[in-house]
């Protein structure tokens, strides 16, 4: 069982209290009538499906329903950065990657 | 013989003679005592043959008192239930009880199965896979159910009750034997809340049976002392009767409670757990040897004879052999000679023992013989003598009971459960988990620890690290050691077909073998093909054995070859516990609606489509749901009638950007909406299909409400808002969600301005300044009050809405209806008919997860609309392009009926199988035109209008032919009245 | 003609009836609350609302109770604000006049929340048959809120004074959650 502790509301959040939103910094084109095929079935469709440190959305969706970001071992489920969506990943840690 | 049975005994054992407890065996009054569990007092009774193996049909005896007993399943009701398999070790005795052998027919001690040899050509390695394929495993599928299994259920509900409770702690220490609680002792004072799970009813783990004093008391004494100062101690708790059944990421873990009273189970607790720290001190089983004739009722683990004997009360046997591979069969000859048994010989492995056993033995007259391998047992139904090999020949022994001692399996199941790496150790000869789950320790015999000094030092500096403290001092402990184990080893000089390893599975030796011969060398493979360790006992005494095995037949170490996969659970636990109180009206939240008094006492039949709704309501003149239907259909066509559409979403979309940010979402251009306006679109995902429909009402300026369809509010709004919070967080608006706030209140027919004109509202609800599309709010008596002039039956309509508490009032206020007659209720599928007719669709019904907005007709509208929104890229990806999309279209019968799910069969094709081209989506007959209709998603649908096809549903098959989806009024005619 | 206003139970609007008694616990149906939503489209609002003299809290946790309204945090831009039935549509326009051109929005909310006391020894260890409840020692704090799910429902829980706890339940499924309670405050044996 996933437990985050979201950063709006503080509290420590059960995985039947949060939604998973899929990997994080998935760009949508600015101009999607412009954007060729390829550009836009990759960004509805590609995906790293890492199997190590994973950088996700998640929302607080039966609290306070905010859109937070984290970094998780989709292995071990530990828990590496929480963030606040507007908030960007830390690159120490990313740079730690494997060490874990 | 005594009413008790003839084993046991005058004195000893932690039982109370003084509380007798009736039960029955196979329909046998026998009797037992306060504190016995069902299998100390069976075999007290002398019951020897327990049941009979899976697949053999052998005669099984008790192995073991706990969970990892292989053979003694047996079912059990109680004064609280049926419980159809369970091992008698694990269920307390209690008064009452009917206990029966689950295997055997008929009867476990007479196993016709048995006689017959049933099965002796058959089950070999590998039975299922060579045997059951296809076509003719449903040949054998029937005789090896009949044959094979423990228990059956008895058909009766599950009348035990079960709660679930969830709960938080910072330290869960699992198990209450010495290690256990020397931990929590350690804890005491931390201020750390702390839960004690016991999977037996009373603390102490082997402290009831071992010898032992701890802090110049006796070891049972000071594990109850512990007990008491732990249940004393805020924040502390500790629970018996407790399984910690399963160990989830991020210490999350199913324990079960048992809650046990003089008449059996009362109930059950399913407890979810989150621990953030972990003690495990879940101890270690014995294992059995592998010898000839090994699976003899009478062979029991020298652990289990030593807990009969101080445990129980109960002598299991007269006269007892022992053979073993380390200490504790020495341990268990001294008990026995003790209580009375006559010690025939101990059979030592190893080539030497430790010299205070050796002398003790000599002291007490008990013939030894090291390097033994028995390679014969005598035995009918019971065990009359070995015979066995030594150094110095071969030599017989009578005896009727024989004590095994193979060593010990660590209960490391909860750490594996979280991924832990079971690790051989061979000079310990077991597997242990050197590298524990972050935030656990370890500590006892789980560690592969066999010393209680040591294993009580374990504990404190586990719990000193756990609080951040120092460690309490180590207590001083006089107990016996156990010693060191030798390697398990192929017994020599015996048929591999009478050596068994998995008791319960009837897995031999010599399916290991076979095994290894046809290359099913990994340790999953040999699982599977043999079945070896896969019972209900998960092979506890089994599985190292077998391993073993076949580490020797590959010539590899243990250590190579590995150990199959833990899985939760640890042991069984029932169904109703899972289940708890989630059935009948509680299996899942139910959604009411506001009016719900008054749908019951109008007779409504309920039906639930995510809330308990109307589906039709009894009438004097309609006692069928047909003929219901029909009446109500006809009174919307030709009077008018009332809906309860109070579930239908409701979401304020507000501020500055409200009309842009709403314009992203619908496939329709919601910028444009004028106050006082409504306007009806689909919303897609991004992938182009469309994920809702409904219409947006204008409000106001910069104030918008959503009508999502019905159970699908929360999940609309939830979309705005991700996408407000990750798309567009500067857009500068909000979201929402008040749907069960309002009721809503659909008056539809003809005659439906005059009901509406009842109320009274106070705007002008005229045709001229009320018009179709349009939203009016206003007040009813004072009373907030908004009216949308929108339709779903294809007649004139309003949605009527009040706030929610004034529903009942509402409701009744228009179902009295005017001078002219009074409007009849609605249910919704006369309300799904009235809409089938008029072609429009029903999200979920009409669309799947691949239909988009063309496909419904609504490429005009797409084609119009110059800026983005959600989804509209995706419609010009090749895939929405390719002409086998299916379209919706309308079909009308030619023969027969058309029912909803019926496939479209490819031109040409008279019955299945064959090519399919689509589905029939909705269908029924319609009242108002006279004949079946219907919708369906057919390839290239558009562009076959007027085209026959087939249907075929359910062995059935009708032709009809595609249509426009609109049959009623399709000039719009009746609804702008 | 009076028009009757009825509670999600049935129970008329302006009241407090008990609904049931469970082991060691009372439960009783608060129709004589209601409330407002409040929803903002920037992140400054509380100071906004404050302008006009409403007080919210900044975050999640304690309520803050003013001129018999107590207003709750839902997340940084919404609020629920609790007050009496009568005083629901006053405070709805009060609101909306001051922002009208909507960065923040007051709805009636009295209708959409059934609110539930549960009054008695631990009303929260009732609620953790449910769920956790709280993941943190101690649960949740006296004169604070929190929003979770319990029994699969979402509740927003406010622990009014030890042994009183509110709950805000959307009220399609407030019959539900009371069943449950009922169901799940049931003890099968006295050695529970
Ligand atoms: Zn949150």
């Amino acid at each position: 069982m996933i437990l985050l502790r979201c950063p709006y509301c503080r509290e420590m959040r059960s995985e039947a209290e949060l939604t998973w939103g899929g990997e994080a910094g998935i760009m949508r084109p600015a101009d999607p009538a412009i954007a060729s095929d390829t550009e836009w079935t990759e960004y509805l469709f590609m995906r790293t499906n890492t199997k190590g440190w994973l950088q996700e959305q998640w929302c607080c969706s039966a609290g306070c329903g905010q859109w937070f970001k984290v970094e998780r071992h989709t292995v071990s489920h530990q828990i590496r950065q929480i963030l606040r969506f507007d908030e960007a990943f830390s690159d120490v840690t990313i740079a730690q990657e494997g060490a874990a | 013989m005594s009413l008790t049975g003839s084993k046991r005994r005058a004195s000893g054992g932690h039982i109370d003679r003084s509380r007798p407890i009736s039960f029955t065996w196979n329909g046998k009054k026998m009797q037992g005592f306060e504190g016995d569990s069902l299998a100390s007092a069976l075999i007290a009774n002398g019951v020897g043959i327990v049941g009979r193996s899976f697949k053999y049909h052998r005669p099984r005896g008790f192995m073991a008192l706990g969970a990892e007993d292989p053979n003694a399943m047996v079912s059990v009701r109680d004064a609280h239930g049926y419980t159809p398999s369970i091992r008698a070790g694990q269920m307390p005795l209690a008064e009452g009880m009917e206990v029966r052998s689950v295997t055997g027919w008929p009867s476990a001690s007479f196993d016709i199965g048995a006689l017959a040899g049933l099965g002796k050509p058959f089950f070999g390695a590998g039975f299922y896979y060579k045997t059951m394929m296809w076509p003719n495993w449903s040949w054998f599928e029937p005789i090896v159910r009949r044959a094979t299994g423990f228990g059956r259920p008895d058909g009766s509900k599950e009348s035990r009750a079960a709660q679930h409770q969830y709960q938080a702690v910072d330290v869960l220490v699992v198990g209450a034997g010495p290690a256990g609680l020397a931990a929590a002792q350690g804890l005491i004072g931390s201020g750390l809340s702390v839960l004690v799970a016991e999977q037996e009813q009373r603390p102490g783990g082997s402290l009831l049976w071992e010898e032992a004093e701890i802090d110049g008391k006796p070891g049972i004494a000071w594990a109850q002392d512990i007990a008491k100062e732990i249940k004393a101690t805020p924040g502390m708790q500790i629970l018996t009767s407790t399984l910690v059944a399963a160990a989830y990421d991020t210490n999350i873990f199913t324990l079960v409670q048992s809650v046990i009273d003089a008449r059996g189970i009362a109930a059950e607790r399913h407890i979810t757990l989150h621990a953030k720290q972990v003690i495990l001190a879940s101890g270690a089983v014995e294992r059995p040897l592998l010898f000839a004739d090994n699976d003899r009722p009478g062979v029991m683990l020298a652990g289990a004879v030593r807990r009969l004997i101080r445990d129980y009360g109960v002598a299991p046997c007269k006269q007892l052999v022992v053979k073993t591979s380390n200490d504790s069969g020495w341990l268990t000859a001294f008990a026995a000679q003790d209580a009375g048994i006559k010690v025939v010989a101990i059979l030592d492995t190893r080539p030497r023992a430790e010299a205070v056993h050796l002398a003790q033995a000599e002291a007490l007259g008990i013939p030894v013989v090291f390097e033994a391998a028995i390679t014969a047992m005598k035995a009918g139904r019971q065990l009359r003598g070995l015979t066995v090999s030594t150094p110095s020949g071969v030599r017989k022994f009578a005896c009727d009971g024989l004590a095994v001692a193979g060593g010990w399996t660590p209960l490391i199941h909860l750490a594996c459960h979280r991924g832990a790496k079971p690790v051989w150790n061979d000079a310990l000869q077991m597997f242990t988990v050197p590298e524990l789950p972050q935030g656990w320790q370890a500590s006892g015999g789980v560690t592969g620890c066999t010393s209680l000094t040591e294993a009580l030092g374990q504990s404190l500096q586990a719990a000193a690290k756990s609080s951040q403290r120092q460690a309490k001092a180590t207590p001083l402990v006089k107990a016996p050691a156990f010693g060191g184990v030798s390697l398990i080893r192929r017994p020599s000089g015996v048929p591999a077909n009478k050596v068994w390893i998995d008791h319960q599975n009837d897995v031999k030796l010599s399916d290991v073998e076979i095994a290894v011969r046809e290359n099913y060398v990994s340790v999953e493979h040999l699982k599977r093909y043999t079945t070896l360790g896969m019972g209900t006992d998960q092979g506890r005494t089994s599985n190292v054995n077998g391993l073993a095995m076949l580490a020797h037949l590959t010539g590899r170490e243990i250590s190579e070859v590995g150990i199959t996969t833990f899985r939760p659970m640890v042991s069984a636990i029932r169904m109703g516990t899972i289940a708890g109180g989630h059935e009948g009206d509680l299996i899942a939240p139910r959604r009411y609606l506001p009016a719900d008094a008054v749908h019951r006492r109008l007779g409504a039949d309920f039906e639930d489509f995510g809330w308990q709704r109307p589906d039709w309501y009894h009438r004097p003149d309609a006692s069928d749901r047909d003929t219901a239907v029909a009446l109500e259909m006809a009174a919307v066509r030709s009077d008018v009638g009332i809906f309860d559409g109070s579930s239908l979403g409701k979401v304020e979309v507000t501020g500055p950007d409200a009309a842009a940010f709403l314009a992203r979402f619908y496939v329709s251009d919601m910028a444009t909406l004028k106050p006082g306006s409504v306007r009806y679109s689909v919303m897609l995902n991004e992938e182009g299909v469309i994920y809702d429909d409904g219409v947006v009402a204008c409000l106001g300026p910069n104030h918008y409400l959503a009508g999502p369809t019905s159970g699908h509010a929360e999940a609309v709004a939830a979309h705005f808002e991700r996408w407000r919070q990750t798309e567009w967080p500067s857009s500068r608006v909000a979201v929402g969600n008040v749907t069960s706030n309002w009721c809503s209140i659909a008056v539809a027919g003809p005659r439906a301005r005059h009901i509406l004109a009842v109320l009274n509202p106070d705007f002008d609800i005229s045709p001229a300044a009320f018009k179709h599309m349009q939203v009016r709010e206003g007040s009813w008596q004072g009373i907030p009050l908004r009216v949308a002039r929108v339709s779903f039956t294809g007649e004139l309509q309003f949605e009527i809405s009040v706030p929610s508490r004034y529903a009942e009032a509402l409701y009744e206020t228009l179902l009295k209806g005017d001078a002219a007659g009074a409007p009849r209720a609605i249910g919704m599928e006369a309300w799904l008919r009235l809409r089938l007719e008029k072609g429009y669709i029903h999200l979920g019904s009409d669309t799947n997860g691949r239909t988009g907005p063309t496909e419904v007709g609504m490429a005009a509208l797409v084609a119009k609309r110059q800026d983005d929104f959600i989804g509209k890229r995706s419609l010009t990806l090749p895939f929405a392009l390719s002409d086998e999309r299916e379209q919706l279209v309308g079909l009308v019968a030619v023969s027969g009926k058309i029912e909803a799910g019926a496939r479209v069969l490819a031109p040409g094709c008279t019955a299945p199988p064959c090519k399919t081209e689509g589905y029939v989506t909705s269908g029924c007959d319609s009242p108002t035109l006279g004949h079946p209709i219907g919708l369906a998603l057919i390839e290239r649908g558009f562009a076959r209008q007027g085209e026959e096809v087939t249907l075929y549903s359910n062995g059935r098959t009708s032709r009809a032919r595609i249509t426009s989806p609109v049959f009623y009024d399709p000039e719009n005619e009746r609804l702008r009245q | 003609m009076s028009i009757l206003a009825k509670s999600a139970f049935g129970n008329l609007h302006g009241s407090s009836h008990a609904l049931a008694s469970v082991h060691r616990h009372d439960i009783h149906d608060r129709a004589d609350l209601a409330a407002v939503l409040v929803v903002a489209t920037d992140d400054d609002a509380a100071a906004e609302l404050a302008s006009i003299g409403l007080t919210v809290p900044t975050g999640a946790g304690p309520m803050v109770a003013q001129d018999g309204l107590q207003a709750i945090w839902l997340s940084p831009r919404s609020w629920v604000i609790q007050c009496a039935p009568e005083a629901e549509m006053a405070l709805v326009a009060r609101i909306n006049a001051a922002f009208d051109d909507r960065r923040i929005t007051a709805s009636l909310f009295g209708d959409h929340l059934a609110w539930i006391e549960i009054s008695g020894a631990d009303p929260q260890a009732l609620l953790r048959r449910g769920g956790f409840v709280s993941l943190d020692a101690g649960g949740i704090a006296p004169g604070s809120a929190k929003r979770t799910l319990v029994a699969e429902v979402n509740v927003i829980l406010c622990h009014i004074e030890p042994g009183r706890l509110l709950a805000g339940v959307e009220r399609s499924r407030a019959r539900y959650f009371v069943d449950w309670l009922k169901q799940a405050a049931k003890e099968p044996s006295p050695a529970f």
